[in-house]
């Protein structure tokens, strides 16, 4: 009997520490498991962005993490076991009176503790930080209050990047100009009072509609392909178009959208800024409308001008003819005749630049040799260059050089060069027209030693009306309107014109580029 | 503040019940009024005892307080193995065969219909996973692997406990009777902290809130008026015995010898957070203990154990095994009187009544 009890005994002793194995199995594994949760848990806490202290029941610190240690200067190592308010010193911004830590009410309270205005925090060095603070109870699974997680960051960056967009956010509000935004859908997120006053909706109204209610139905299809570039990233440059208001008016806009971006740079909607050009078009519109009735006036006035002087040419041929051979009235026909050929000057001149401006002008385009034209221009200014005792000198390339011009134009170029020359040089001065081959180009020259042209003067030379001297005492004469005629028809034939001076009293020179006919 | 009292469990059977079970299967619907009957008895009897926290005197236990939750398990055979008693009797475990391990029925079935009947605070004993992890052989079982085995152990006990404190159990005792059997069969201590490690890993499965609502029982075993380890030195068991993650622990103490040096240990080993219930009554005794034996018991552990911290208990289960008719029912209950007019006139005393 009692052998068989051991036998039991055995039996018995040897099943329990089979399992006893398992047991231990099972133990490991539900020891590593918290070993690895309480691994998982602390890296999650050594990795987070905000400073981390963990202290227990009493405000010794029990944990912080790398921030924490980087905010507060203190070493892990060194502030374990410390009471908190030795490693966490904080004061009051304005004061500098030192604040209760967070930890003591957190487990008086038995709840988050979260302040409203930011402390300072003094490091171990001295530094000073502006933090954001809260604090919370740890409980056991009582719910017992067994320390407390304090957690903080440093709220410089923050505070700054707050005014900076309560300033941004100010000057959206305050601006003239309508600013949108809208999302990569079209509907509207943002509407400032810029857009209130150009569009007429309120906040209220607009947000959270499709853009598309502002715009008139011609020009749904701008929204399209403005959606289409932001989506591609691409921002709207400025361009003119039309939305309508609240009341239903047309109202002129200049529009710029460009994409608005997430922190990872994808973009996610866009904003538009929009500004009324009402009044800018309206001016617009009134200037045009000027020059148009100018130049109409200007035609008439030439048309009725050059009317007269055909009866005068004639009426003085038919005395010279015809009238007694008495010097003083030889004077007199030669007076009225000059006179004529001037007034006809200007007023061909006046039609010219009346063609030219309403682009009615027609160039009567061939083939011409340039030696030629230049010999016609100085035989038709010859007589005032001579009459003013100036010196010409022409050096042209030896051999010929073809463009395919309109001779008269052409001619009339070049005499307006030579005649400017030779009425802005004093008596006895000296003029040169010269032509050169530059690859596609001739380059023609025409400098004189006159009275030269302001530095100030350079980039207005060739406008309508400009005269380097104004005063009636200088004038030579002229409307004003001859370099501006020059540069027209220089530029209707493909080339360009330049004037250059190094001021009063030292001379000019005009260079103008046409280009040549190659080679055959 | 009185200084709690409570029974450990198990009343003997009413007469009718035993008589039913001797000629049916514990399981047959039949027996059911008899069930029923017997619990609303049982609990009427400790409440006009004036016990402030009662159980259902295990009357669903048709077998013992071991086995309950596996009886009737296909993948067992009766076969497992044999706890012997001082009195020359022995009691044969279940013994599985293959898995899955799952309980038969948790014992929060009992304490639904003990609920039904109570007035005062029901506890509820479950056995401990140790005791349970018997069953498996000592040679593997084909296709069930240990670990397996012991992981499924493991769930059912934990969602049986779970169950019990979901449904309102005052407190939830564990039975680890076989903590002094296992010091018995290994002196070294080495299986004892087996055991440990093993209801320690259901425990952890439970907030600590929740283990305040645990307590563990430790005897030497008692049947038919016999221990099964009665032998064993406590001085090699509670130390480790403490290392459990539980609120409370009933500790047979009536019984003992030296109940002064059983006491020292107590006070030498136990942890803040315990509070410690101490037996006052021993059931396998058949003399009935009078209340002032009861007080003096009570105060003379009160010297070792601050009185807050101090509780009153039963040795053991009246009838841990159902058919154990060594103690009747009025005896039992007669004893429960005791203890709680004994632990009341200790309170008085001590100034905690």
């Amino acid at each position: 009997m009692a052998a068989k009890d051991d036998e039991e005994e055995e039996r018995l002793r040897s099943a329990a520490f089979q399992n006893a194995q398992s047991i231990l199995l099972a133990r490991r594994r539900a020891e590593d498991a918290l070993r690895k949760q309480s691994e998982w848990l602390r890296t999650t806490l050594s990795s987070i962005g905000d400073a981390v202290i963990c202290t227990d029941a009493d405000g010794q610190v029990m944990f912080m993490n790398g921030m924490a240690e980087s905010l507060t200067g203190w070493p892990q190592a060194d502030a374990i076991g410390q009471p908190l308010p030795e490693i966490f010193r904080i004061v009051d911004q304005a004061t500098r009176h030192p604040i209760e830590d967070p930890v003591t009410p957190a487990l008086r309270e038995g709840s988050v503790v979260r302040r409203v205005e930011h402390p300072v925090l003094i490091a171990r060095d001295r530094t000073e930080r502006v933090i954001d603070d809260s604090a919370a109870p740890i409980r056991d699974d009582s719910g017992t209050a067994v320390g407390v997680v304090l957690v903080f960051r440093d709220i410089a960056e923050r505070e700054q990047a707050e005014v900076v967009r309560a300033r941004l956010a100010s000057i959206v509000e305050s601006s003239q100009d309508a600013i949108v935004s809208k999302t990569l859908d079209g509907v509207i997120l943002t509407w400032n009072a810029g857009a209130e006053r150009l569009f007429g909706y309120t906040l209220a109204e607009a947000v959270g509609r499709p853009i598309t209610f502002l715009i008139p139905p011609e020009r749904q299809g701008e929204e399209r392909e403005i959606l289409a570039k932001i989506g591609r990233g691409e921002p709207v440059e400025h361009f003119d178009t039309e939305r309508l208001t609240k009341q239903g008016r047309k109202v002129a806009i200049s529009l710029t959208v460009s994409p608005v971006r997430d922190g990872a740079g994808r973009v996610i909607g866009a904003s538009k800024i929009a500004r009324d050009i009402t009044e800018q078009k309206r001016a617009q519109w009134l200037l045009r409308e000027g020059d148009r009735r100018k130049d109409e006036f200007l035609a008439l006035l030439a048309h009725e001008l050059r009317n007269p002087l055909a009866p005068i040419r004639n009426a003085v041929g038919i005395l010279r003819a015809k009238g007694p051979k008495l010097p003083e009235l030889d004077w007199a026909r030669d007076v009225i005749e000059r006179q004529v050929n001037q007034m006809s000057r200007l007023i061909d001149d006046l039609v010219d630049v009346s063609r030219i401006t309403r682009g009615t002008i027609e160039l009567r385009i061939q083939r011409v040799e340039l030696s030629a034209v230049v010999s016609d221009a100085i035989e038709t200014s010859q007589p005032l260059v001579e009459k003013r005792g100036h010196q010409l000198t022409v050096e042209l390339p030896p051999e010929a050089v073809h463009l395919d011009a309109d001779p008269t134009r052409l001619a009339q170029i070049l005499l307006n060069l030579l005649n400017n020359a030779a009425k802005y040089t004093k008596h006895g001065g000296r003029i040169w027209l010269t032509a050169e081959r530059a690859d596609e180009q001739v380059v023609v020259r025409v400098k004189d030693t006159g009275v030269g042209i302001p530095t100030n003067m350079l980039s207005r030379i060739f406008e309508m009306f400009t005269q380097v001297e104004r005063s009636l005492a200088h004038s030579e004469g002229g409307l004003g309107i001859g370099l501006m005629l020059v540069q027209r028809l220089v530029e209707l034939h493909g080339g360009t014109v330049e004037a250059h001076s190094d001021g009063p009293d030292q001379g000019s020179e005009f260079v103008v580029r046409l280009p040549v006919v190659g080679e055959a | 503040m009185t200084i709690p009292t409570e029974p450990i469990g198990s009343i003997p059977r009413t007469p009718r019940l035993l008589e039913a079970l001797a000629s049916h299967d514990g399981g047959d619907p039949a027996l059911e009024p008899l069930y029923e009957a017997a619990v609303r008895d049982t609990i009427e009897r400790f409440e006009a005892a004036g016990s402030p926290v009662i159980s259902d005197g295990e009357q669903r236990k048709y077998h013992n307080f071991w086995t309950y939750s596996v009886q009737g398990m296909p993948n067992s055979a009766p076969d497992g193995f044999q706890i012997p008693f001082a009195a020359g009797h022995t009691r044969r475990m279940l013994r599985l065969t293959g898995g899955p391990f799952r309980y038969q029925r948790y014992a929060d079935a009992y304490l639904d219909v003990a609920l039904r009947y109570a007035h005062v605070p029901v506890k509820q004993a479950v056995i401990s996973p140790s005791a349970l992890s018997l069953m498996y052989p000592s040679q593997p079982i084909p296709g069930y692997p240990r670990e397996q085995f012991i992981e499924e152990l493991l769930r059912e006990h934990e969602t049986e406990v779970r169950n019990c404190l979901r449904k309102g159990a005052h407190n939830v005792q564990i039975d680890f009777t076989e903590a002094r059997l296992a010091v018995k069969i290994d002196p070294s201590g080495g299986l004892l902290h087996s055991f440990i490690d093993l209801n320690n890993l259901a425990l952890e499965r439970f907030s600590q809130e929740e283990r305040r609502r645990i307590g563990v029982h430790t005897c030497p075993g008692g049947d038919r008026d016999s221990t099964h380890s009665g032998d064993v030195d406590y001085a090699s068991l509670l130390p480790s015995l403490f290392e459990l993650r539980v609120g409370s622990f009933y500790i047979a103490l009536a019984g003992e010898e030296d109940r002064g040096r059983v006491l020292k240990i107590i006070r030498d080993h136990m942890k803040p957070e315990h509070r410690i219930f101490v037996g006052v009554i021993a059931p396998i005794d058949p003399s009935i203990e009078s209340p002032e034996e009861v007080r003096e018991r009570t105060l003379e552990a009160a010297k070792y154990i601050p009185i807050e911290r101090l509780g009153t208990t039963d040795d053991c289960g009246f009838s841990p095994f159902c058919d154990d008719t060594s103690t009747s029912r009025d005896t039992a209950f007669a004893k429960i009187r005791a203890r709680v007019a004994g632990t009341t006139l200790a309170s008085r005393i001590l100034g905690a009544g």
